[in-house]
């Protein structure tokens, strides 16, 4: 019997008595629908929520510490080293290794006036992370928010030069678009006071009073120090020809709009003749050489920005003073003062003083889930406003003055240095009382306060798997290198063993009912072949091998069995419909809650109801027997 | 047709030797057929008859395959019916055999048109296409007479026209031969004739050997010949008709 004719057949069958098969059919679906709606619960879940906050093949790692009567202590010598970083790097499986490293002084930080009405203050905890391990998820969290924003205000407008553009827009190929904040979590230029190497971050020489990077490769020029022997030019430099091999990266310039991060273009830095090119001397802290860099202008704080230098919650604004327009040194009087560059501004060394170079704000992250708790807890119980829209945040700045601190002494005024810093975006990996960014910021920050030993270590390491199926593998190997998962990996792992335990129960009790269907099927289908065994025997005596007549009554099972499968899916998907309406009517004051909880997938589909149908073709299989054995003389002759 | 092989006859469609029939029943065997010898060649129209209980149910079940289980011999064209594989068996029910029953046995969820067709379901080397299909089964009912009757259900038939579905049904297939148990055993004189005149036209025009099943003389009055059997024997040597 081809199969066409035996699908003929079926169809039938099938509708001579519908009835007869959706009661047939109802365990599977039952059966099949719950199994639908809490595994796609769970793996939406799974997905949306849990994989957001712990991605799961990322783990995060810090070295093992002494638990003792419940105080834990970390074992001597147990930061995370460069060397450590390259043993884990060196794990089969791992993609990429990410440090972290978290600010280890006081400081605090207030803000908000834009959206709050007034400066509202509190104790900054902070860490720094690689920009690009969160790359993809601020870009696509970011669009995401953009989606959102109505037709009238994404509409786009001509320009020729960026002040043609709205606040969030920039002038790109003669069109205002959206300006995307996730482009500026990135190495910034960073200016830090330097009396030496060691007050800087790793990697980083003390230069004209600032650390600078060492030569790297993106660099156009490299200055370096001059020396008489070796020791001069740090533990990884040599002296040759009386220049240290490693020196200062810069990029060359000869106008202003070449350089980012609120750099001008600018005599290359000096505090002695003896780093400046060409035989040229050192004067008012710039080479005498014709050659011009990219670097930092010197800037004067005007008495209302160094008001709120201070702490006097005033917004930061007004010109500032000192930089000079022309090519004059600071502080001349032959200087043309002029404001810092477009998106930067003058942050100074200390607290105490007015005088201090151009810069950009720390970009900086936060966790989505700290506004919603801000929402939650304190704009409630302050009657404070309510931030119901993300995209109002973006771009908002706040003050950052490390060395200052609500909960201990502070450092005294002039180990104060006051940072502006800009909210860029939104990172579940951000810790939730704090904020994030980028490492090298952080490094920076630490090596100024607590010397470059402290900036070369981390305190974590984020590992990215290259799947999920080496992630088990790379967590036994991390073990055996003295590093155990972080608090975030703990917590997600126990979270996602919680998650898998309630999926395989509820998966088990589908099971169950599934297996009760079968058994159900069994009973009707036995029945049906009694009530049918005249017309079984016909089709026999019609040409029907005991094959034919088998496979009959196992493609009607499979029918049943497809039909409850894709009933039991439908109600699911229904019913999960409900339940993601009821969560966001419940939730409704959580701003960034995944659209879906469920996550309905396709091959699951597939194969529960290939389940589905197997399961009722077990069922069936006594009957289909048992109709095959008919034996037709005795059925066509005693109807 | 002749009970007993004669080598000079033309060769014979069927050829049982022997053939005997046993059942269990309630621990102790039943002789339902006892040492049948039977030719039955291309064309014939046989009637056999008997009172109940004389075997001719189990004749008509062993020529048509449904049983094979027999002691002896039963050929058919040479090919020994119990040494055929089951699909070999359905292939010959379905292509050689039409069944006709006195109850007619049709689907009753069917309509009439998919229970003339449904034999071509089953058919070993592939039913023809839906429209060669409804073709044949037209042409079928239109030679039955139930011309217009296509989408009727079993139910809203007459007897006679019932068992004319069920002869357009047995006729799909183009079979060599029909077997018939009381074709006209629910139908009233007038039907009955009608249907037993559409087995000779069947038996006359197109060469279908037609086996018959009945316990009226009349019916069996109407066959080229006429088997009696008593008892699962043979009554007596069949009667010629003329």
């Amino acid at each position: 019997m081809r199969i066409g004719s035996a699908l003929v057949v079926l169809g039938q069958n099938l509708r001579r008595n519908p009835k007869h098969y959706i009661f047939a059919s109802v365990g599977i679906l039952v059966g099949v629908a719950m199994l639908s709606f809490f595994v796609a619960l769970g793996q939406g879940v799974r997905d949306r929520v849990l994989n957001r906050y712990f991605p799961v093949n990322q783990v995060e790692v810090e070295p093992q510490r002494l638990n003792i009567l419940g105080i834990e202590g970390q074992l001597q010598g147990r930061a995370v080293e460069s060397d450590h970083i390259a043993d884990l790097a060196a794990i089969p499986g791992v993609k990429a290794v990410y440090p972290k490293q978290r600010s280890r002084f006081q400081a605090r930080l207030w803000g908000g006036e834009a959206f709050l009405g007034e400066a509202k203050h509190g104790e900054a905890f902070f860490d720094g992370i690689a920009p690009a391990l969160v790359r993809e998820e601020l870009q696509t969290r970011e669009r995401g928010i953009a989606d959102k924003e109505p037709r009238e205000k994404a509409r786009v407008l001509p320009c020729d030069v960026q002040l043609d553009c709205p606040t969030g827009f920039d002038c790109v190929d003669s069109w205002c678009s959206r300006h995307e904040y996730w482009t500026d979590f990135r190495s910034i230029a960073v200016h830090t006071d330097c009396t030496g190497d060691l007050g800087c971050p790793p990697d980083h020489l003390c230069m004209g009073g600032a650390c600078r990077p060492i030569s790297g490769k993106d660099s156009t020029l490299t200055v370096g120090r001059r020396c008489s022997f070796d020791a001069q030019c740090g533990p990884n430099g040599e002296c040759r020809q009386g220049r240290c091999s490693i020196g200062v990266a810069f990029t060359t310039c000869t106008a202003d709009q070449e350089c980012n991060d609120g750099l001008t273009c600018q005599p290359i830095p000096c505090d002695a003749s003896s780093i400046c090119p060409d035989g040229s001397h050192c004067r008012k802290g710039r080479c005498g050489a014709d050659v011009k860099v990219c670097d930092f202008a010197a800037c004067r704080l005007t008495l209302g920005a160094r008001a709120q230098n201070t702490g006097v919650p005033e917004l930061i604004g007004g010109a500032m003073e000192g930089r000079c327009a022309n090519e004059a040194i600071f502080g001349t009087a032959d200087c043309i003062a002029e404001p810092c560059p477009r998106g930067s501004y003058c942050g100074t060394s200390n607290a105490m003083t007015s005088q201090g170079v151009c810069m950009t704000a720390y970009p900086v992250l936060v966790n989505p889930l700290s506004i919603d708790m801000y929402n939650a807890t304190a704009a409630s119980s302050l009657n404070l406003q309510r931030i119901s829209d993300p995209r109002i945040l973006l771009g908002s700045s706040f003050r950052l003055r490390m060395g200052d601190s609500f909960f201990m002494e502070g450092l005294a005024p002039r180990e104060q240095i006051t940072r502006q810093a800009r909210l860029v975006g939104f990172s579940d990996k951000v810790p939730v009382f704090g904020f994030t960014v980028p490492l090298h910021v952080v490094q920076h920050a630490n090596a100024h306060y607590k010397g470059r030993d402290v900036a070369s270590v981390y305190d974590a390491a984020i590992l990215v798997a290259d799947s999920n199926s080496d992630v088990s593998a790379m967590i036994r190997a991390a073990r055996s290198l003295d590093f155990r998962l972080g608090p975030s990996s703990r917590e997600a792992r126990k979270l996602s063993n919680m998650l898998f335990i309630l999926t395989l129960v509820f998966g088990f009790i589908s099971l169950v009912i599934i297996i009760v269907a079968a058994i159900n099927i069994a009973h009707t289908f036995l029945m049906m072949v009694t009530e049918r065994r005249h017309e079984i025997g016909v089709m026999r005596a019609l040409g029907a091998s005991p094959g034919d007549i088998r496979s009959l009554i196992l493609l009607e099972a499979a029918g049943v069995g497809l039909f409850g499968g894709l009933i039991g899916h439908s109600i699911a998907y229904g019913v999960s419909r409900l339940a993601n309406s009821i969560i966001e009517q419940q939730l409704q004051s959580m701003m960034f809650l995944p659209g879906d909880f469920f996550a309905f997938d396709m091959g699951f589909l597939c194969w529960s109801l290939v389940g589905a149908m197997v399961f009722a073709m077990v069922g069936a299989l006594s009957a289909a027997h048992r109709a095959a054995r008919l034996d037709p003389a005795v059925v066509l002759t005693n109807p | 047709m002749s009970t007993t092989p004669e080598s000079s006859a033309p060769k014979a469609l069927i050829q049982a030797r022997d053939l005997s029939k046993e059942y269990r029943e309630g621990g102790r065997t039943v002789t339902a057929l006892h040492s049948l010898d039977l030719d039955i060649g291309e064309k014939d129209y046989l009637a056999i008859m008997g009172p109940s209980g004389s075997g001719k149910t189990t004749v008509l079940n062993l020529l048509g395959a449904l049983d094979t289980d027999y002691g002896g011999s039963l050929r058919f064209n040479d090919s020994e019916v119990k040494s055929m594989k089951r699909n070999e068996l359905a292939g010959f029910r379905n292509q050689t055999v039409g069944f006709v029953y006195q109850s007619f046995h049709l689907l009753p969820h069917l309509s009439v048109l998919q229970n003339v067709a449904l034999p071509a379901h089953f058919a070993r080397n592939g039913s023809p296409d839906r429209k060669e299909l409804t073709k044949r089964a037209n042409h079928l009912l239109l030679r039955v007479g139930l011309d217009g009757m296509q989408q009727r259900k079993p139910l809203h038939l007459s007897g006679g026209e019932r068992q004319r579905v069920a002869i357009a049904r047995a006729l799909f297939n183009q079979p060599r031969m029909i077997l018939c148990d009381e074709p006209t055993g629910a139908l009233d004189d007038a039907t009955g004739d009608s249907i037993l005149g559409l087995f000779e036209e069947l038996n006359e025009q197109l060469g279908v050997t037609i086996v018959l099943v009945t316990h009226d003389q009349v019916v069996a009055d109407r066959a080229h010949s006429i088997l009696r059997l008593r008892d699962g024997r043979l009554d007596s040597a069949p009667e010629e008709e003329s």
